[in-house]
Parts: structure tokens; sequence; C-alpha cells
């Protein structure tokens, strides 16, 4: 096993312990510290398949931002002595069914697909082609998506306006 | 629109303002004193450990009464009707509070508050200060001042008392002990009188005894 | 790591006999040792120079006695008293996230010292997205300190994490806003090249590149990145008045000084990226490559750090309505007019 390797694997079982950790846990904010080395552990598998960009991207927005989200949001909605998630197993039933469907999905797509073995490339930079792809070819979709961005946000806005405004009456 | 702008500019404003000031004191001479290495002046007024004058302490325990911690013991042997002899002036600065109530009630004023303040000891004991031998040179003064006269006293004294005057005999040699005269008037002339006559010999000690 | 592995000869020729998946691990452990080593030393002397500014603008003199020439091996003391100190946990602590925040916390400083370009030659990994990488690194140190706040189960810390986070995500977009106007300038992402775009002297440096907007941009970059490494005025989650010690109320010992130090390092790392971007790297001013290059960007990067601390030491904290109305209503407006004025003057002029 090369060196490389061995990161990998360790890197993969970061991941999949952290990912584990965050579907097990009853603790809901360990749960979202351990996404965080989830989201760590898939901007590094982003690094092994030489995709930089992505994995400063993962870092930036997952790790450093959604997750910050997610803990602002954990801390302020419940209360301080650490919320226990209860499980119904009217609810974990239909869960578990769809995550299952969902894996054999995978698993028989990654069993059927054709796996080009190839050797390994030096790393080339991404961010280049990866921005004049999005001004070019996929203008488009770019552009959807900051519109559906600004809805979003108005929308939050709005939520937030009247929410606040039934508290001052 | 307007406000906005002007906030923006006030801030940046008051910023330069207050970077200004800070960089200057930057350089400006520190005010600390490496205080162990180096001495620290104190204030005029300040009250720090007590000077005994022990030649005009008459031993009227005034400061020991206006004591409001009873921190102030005086041990004395009355020597005759104008003489008295101070053999020990203590205060325990465990208890004192530095407040300056012994100061004025003093009818000779010989108990003055001075600049030290250093009492820092690894034995609380050692903070019971005896002011006679703190204030050695005082003493010395006053017993070579008073040699011829006090001489005399225990001469008139031996015939009485005579194991008192046996005492102040052997504490003539002692440079702790004052021998303190009633009449303050007279000591003042007597002194004076002293420092001309024996002014080559003494000059050194008056000099560092004059307040 | 190759880069440094190809660029230092004589590790070259020591590990040429190896195979190649130990010598990578060599290499790797001798890049993180160096890199370890330049932090701790860097933390160290930062300690000892803010202790010494402060003094002198408060007109004290700080450490005087340790090491006996203006106690410069006060770190060093610290450090050792810091070291042998006892590491209390609160009973009612979350153990497991006490114990990890401040090393996720120093983690976040020092990867992020990875890619930082010394010298032409000296870098321990030119990364392709560094910039990026340096921004998403320094961005994770707030969920340590999240972490903390929330592992001592002790309300200021709680509210110190709170206000991290509060500020981190606030503060993000104007610091990528600041980034951009020399990004666009030097068009690439990676730090050495943006160096190596600014050669050649002060007039080539990205700082007057997009003209009065680039110049904005630094100092636009300069103040978000303050508040990012939560260095005062906007030092909020620490707020000593307010909240003790913020976040790092109940830490003691070693995980004190992991705190301590990681501060120290996100703030030379911001210094770092401000001079990197906008003054040249280890360009000299006059473009005459006499100086090495390491001494050229410690030169401009103390002085960032000195202005970090000037500011520290001469501004009160900020209110948290202050803080949200500077980073939203200032910095954030400020960064996109930045960006679209760098981009119209570096393609008119």
């Amino acid at each position: 096993m090369s060196f490389e390797a061995s990161i990998w694997y360790l890197v993969a079982l970061l991941t999949l312990g952290t990912g584990a950790y965050v579907v097990f846990t009853r603790n809901i904010v360990r749960a979202a510290f351990a996404l965080v080395f989830t989201f760590l552990g898939v901007a590094a598998m982003y690094v092994f398949l030489r995709a930089d960009f992505l994995a400063a991207a993962q870092l930036l927005i997952y790790g450093g931002g959604i997750t910050v989200l997610l803990l602002f949001g954990v801390m302020l909605t419940h209360r301080h002595e650490g919320m226990e998630l209860k499980l119904d197993p009217l609810k974990a039933l239909p869960a578990v069914a769809i995550a299952g469907g969902f894996f054999v999905a995978i698993w028989s797509a990654a069993r059927r697909a054709d796996w080009d073995l190839v050797a390994p490339v030096e790393p080339v930079g991404t961010s280049e082609a990866i921005g004049s792809a999005i001004m070019t070819t996929h203008l488009l979709p770019f552009e959807e998506i900051s519109v559906l961005l600004l809805v979003v946000l108005i929308g939050a806005l709005f939520v937030a306006r009247r929410s606040g405004e039934e508290e001052g009456s | 629109m307007r406000a906005y702008f002007r906030n923006i500019y006030e801030g940046l404003k008051s910023a330069v303002a207050g970077l200004r000031v800070t960089f200057g004191y930057l350089f400006k001479k520190s005010v600390t004193v490496h205080y162990p290495f180096e001495e620290v002046k104190v204030a005029n007024g300040f009250r720090g450990l007590h000077h005994l004058k022990v030649d005009i302490c008459i031993a009227c325990n005034q400061c020991a009464n206006a004591c409001p911690v009873s921190c102030i013991e005086q041990t004395f042997d009355r020597i005759d009707k104008e003489n008295v002899l101070v053999s020990r002036f203590s205060i325990d600065y465990n208890k004192c509070l530095f407040c300056w109530y012994c100061i004025p009630v003093c009818p000779t004023e010989c108990i003055t508050m001075g600049a030290e303040y250093e009492l820092a000891t690894f034995d609380r004991k050692s903070l019971d200060y005896d002011l006679v031998a703190r204030g050695e040179r005082t003493a010395k003064r006053n017993m070579t001042l008073f040699r011829e006269e006090f001489v005399q006293v225990i001469e008139k004294v031996r015939e009485k008392k005579p194991e008192l005057a046996e005492k102040a005999e052997g504490l003539m040699g002692d440079p702790r002990v004052g021998l303190c005269g009633r009449n303050p008037e007279k000591d003042k002339s007597a002194s004076s009188g002293f420092v001309e006559e024996e002014a080559d010999s003494q000059a050194s000690v008056s000099e560092e005894v004059a307040p | 790591m190759s880069e440094l592995a190809q660029n230092l000869t004589l590790p070259g020729a020591l590990l040429a006999g190896l195979s190649p998946g130990v010598a990578a691990m060599l290499v790797m452990f001798a890049s993180c040792a160096a890199v370890l080593g330049v932090v701790a030393l860097n933390g160290m002397f930062l300690v000892w120079w803010e202790r010494k500014i402060s003094a002198h603008i408060q007109s004290r003199v700080g450490p005087m006695t340790t090491g006996y020439w203006h106690g410069w091996l006060q770190s060093i003391a610290d450090g050792v008293k810091l070291l042998l100190k006892e590491n209390i946990i609160p009973l009612m602590a979350d153990r497991w996230l006490f114990m990890l925040a401040p090393l996720v916390v120093f983690m976040s400083a020092f990867m992020a010292f990875v890619p930082i370009p010394w010298g032409e030659k000296l870098i321990v990994a030119d990364l392709n997205v560094g910039v990026l990488y340096i921004a998403a690194i320094t961005s994770l140190s707030a969920i340590g300190v999240i972490m903390a706040g929330w592992a001592s189960n002790n309300k200021w810390s709680l509210y110190g994490g709170m206000r991290a986070a509060a500020q981190i995500v606030s503060y993000e977009i104007p610091v990528g806003l600041a980034l951009v106007p020399a990004l666009l300038a030097s068009s690439t992402l990676s730090m050495q090249g943006i160096v190596e775009v600014q050669a050649g002297g002060i007039w080539n440096w990205n700082i007057f590149a997009g003209g009065p907007f680039t110049i904005v941009a630094f100092g636009a970059l300069f103040l978000a990145s303050l508040a990012e490494v939560n260095r005062a005025p906007f030092d909020l989650p620490e707020a000593e008045s307010e909240l003790v010690c913020g976040f790092h109320t109940e830490y003691s010992g070693m995980c004190f000084a992991f705190f301590f130090l990681a501060e120290y390092s996100e703030m030379f790392v911001v210094a770092v990226v401000a001079s990197v971007l906008y003054l040249g790297g280890w360009h000299d001013p006059l473009g005459l490559g006499i100086l090495p290059g390491p001494v050229v960007l410690m030169a401009k990067v103390l002085l960032l750090v000195f202005v970090q601390m000037w500011f520290r030491w001469t501004f009160p904290r900020l209110r948290v309505d202050q803080l949200m109305y500077l980073a939203w209503k200032v910095l954030t407006p400020l960064g996109f007019i930045n960006v679209f004025g760098a981009a119209f003057w570096l393609i008119l002029v």
C-alpha cells in the first residue's frame, strides 16, 4: 500500500466514521460538530480526485459557512442542557427503507459501472476551467441559480419580518 | 443617505485621531519605575513608617492612647522628676493602619511619619518594630549631647535608686537608648551649643540627622 | 510538499536512495516540523512584541527582567509555565469537545501556513487555489471557537461562541470581496503566482493596480480580516469586560496556550495574505532583489501586525450591532464597489 493510499484510507475512515456518528448520536450539537469533520473528509476526497477548486469551495462553504449557520441555529433553537433526539420507530422505518433503497441504487450503479483505471495524473489547476465554463457555456444556469438564491433570500427576509411584527404587536 | 456617509467620515476621522494619539504615546518616555532596582519617590506628606526623635520624646503615652488599633507601646524608666529613659518604643506594623492619628497628638512633635514603606518579611513577628532601635543615629547624638547631664542625673539617682542608676550606666554605651528631657526648649539650646563645640568631629552625624 | 523537496537540494540528495512512499512521508513530516517551528517561534515573538507595544502605548515598559534584555525570553518562560500547569476540565463540560476545540482552532491556524510563499522557491506547497484555501482554512477556526464555547458549559463561553459564529458568518463576505480585486489584477489563485505578477518594484504591486479601488480594497481587507481573527476592536467573542474571557474562559494550561498560539498565528496569516495579495509578497519595494525573500516578507508582515496591535491598543471594542452595521452596511457595499471599480479600471486603464 502506497503512502497516498494509506492516507486515503485514513480520510475515508474519518469521513465514514464521523458520518455514522452524525446519524447515530442522540446529542444534536455533537452531531453538528461531527458533520464538520465529515465535510472535511469529503473535501480531502476531492483533493485525491485532483479537484482542488471544489475541495477549497467545499471547505469554505460547507466547513466554514453552512456548519457555522447550522450550529448557530441549533444553539439558538434549543435549550442549553442538550436536547436528546427521540427515536420514533414509525418514523425510523420509512427512513431506513429510503436510505436502504438509495444505497442499493448506488451500489448497483457502482457494480455495473465500467471503471477505467488510469495512472495518477499530476494535479492541474481546475479553477480556470470552471470559471470559463460558468461564464460561457453554463452562463444561463449560473444566472438562474443567482435568481433562485435571491428569491430564497427575499423569502427568508419576509418570514423573519412577519414573525417580528407579531412579537411587536 | 447623507447621514450614512457622514457617519463613515466621522468614524474614519475619529479613528485616525485616536491612532495619532496612541502613536505619539508609543515614543513617549514611559513612567514606569523599575521598583526593586530603582527607588520610588513618594509624595510629600506620605504616611510611611514612623520616625521617633527619641531625645525629645517625653513618654507621655498620648500617641498610644490616640492609636485606634493599639499598636504603640512605650517602655520607659523614670529617672527623676525631669528626666525619663525611653528604652523601647514599639509599633506593631501587623496592626498599624497608617492613619496618622498618633502624629498630631504628640506635644513635642517627636513622632513623625517618613517615606519608607517596605515591610515585606518572612516572619510576622519581625513586624513589631522598635522605634528607638530604628532611630539609631538620633539616639547616638542624644547620648553624646546629654552625656554630661546624664552622668549628673545618674549620680543624683544613685543614692535613691541604685539599681536604676546601674541600668542607665549599662545602657550608656548602647546607642539605641535615649534619654529624654522634659523641656524641649532646653534641649534645643543644648543641642545647638553642642554642634558649635564639636562641629568637626560630629559634622557628618548632625548633617544626617538634620531634618 | 513536493515543491519543497525539489527546491531544497540537500534533502533531495538524502532522499534519493529511499522508496518514493517513504521519501514522501519524510518530506511531509519535515515540512510539518518546519511549519510548526515557524508557528511556535512566530507566536512567541508576537506575544512578546504585543506586550511591548501595548506597554509603550500606555507609557509602561512591559516585561523587562526575563532574559536581561527587555524581557526577550518572557514568552518562553510563559510557555513553560503553561506547559507545566494543570489542565482543568470542568465537571459538567463536554469532555471530548472541550479537548478537541483548541486542536481545531490550532489546526486551522497551522494549516494556513502551508501555501505561504516565503521566497522564490521557498514554499511548502504552492496550491493552485492558495488564496481560496487560506480563506477556507481560517474560517474553520470559527468551528473550534463555537465548539469551545459550547463544550465549556458556561454561559459566558456560550455567548462568546455565538458571537464568534455571527461575526465569522458576517465577515467572510467582506473579506472575500476584498480579496477579489487583487485576484483580478493578478488573474491567478496561487499565492506564488500572485507574488510573481507583482515583481519589479512598488509601482507593480497590486495595491496600485486598480487605482483607488485596490487601495480601498486593501484597507477593507485589513479591517475585515481583523474581525475574522477576532482581534480588537472586533474581539467580541472574548470580550474581557463582558464575558470574562469569552469562549476560552474555562481553559487552562496547554489548551489555553493552543488558543493563544492560534490567535497570534492567525494574525500573522492574515497579515501575510494582505501583504502577498496587495503588497508584493517577497518582492522588495524598489525591485532590486538584493534582500532574501523571507526577510522582505517578514518586514511587511510585521509592519501589518504592528498596525493590528496599534489598532488593538487604540480603539475600544465595538458593540454587536455596530459590528454588524460595519460588516453589512459599510464593508459589503464597499466590497462590491471595489470589485466592479477595479475590474473596469483594469480593463480601461
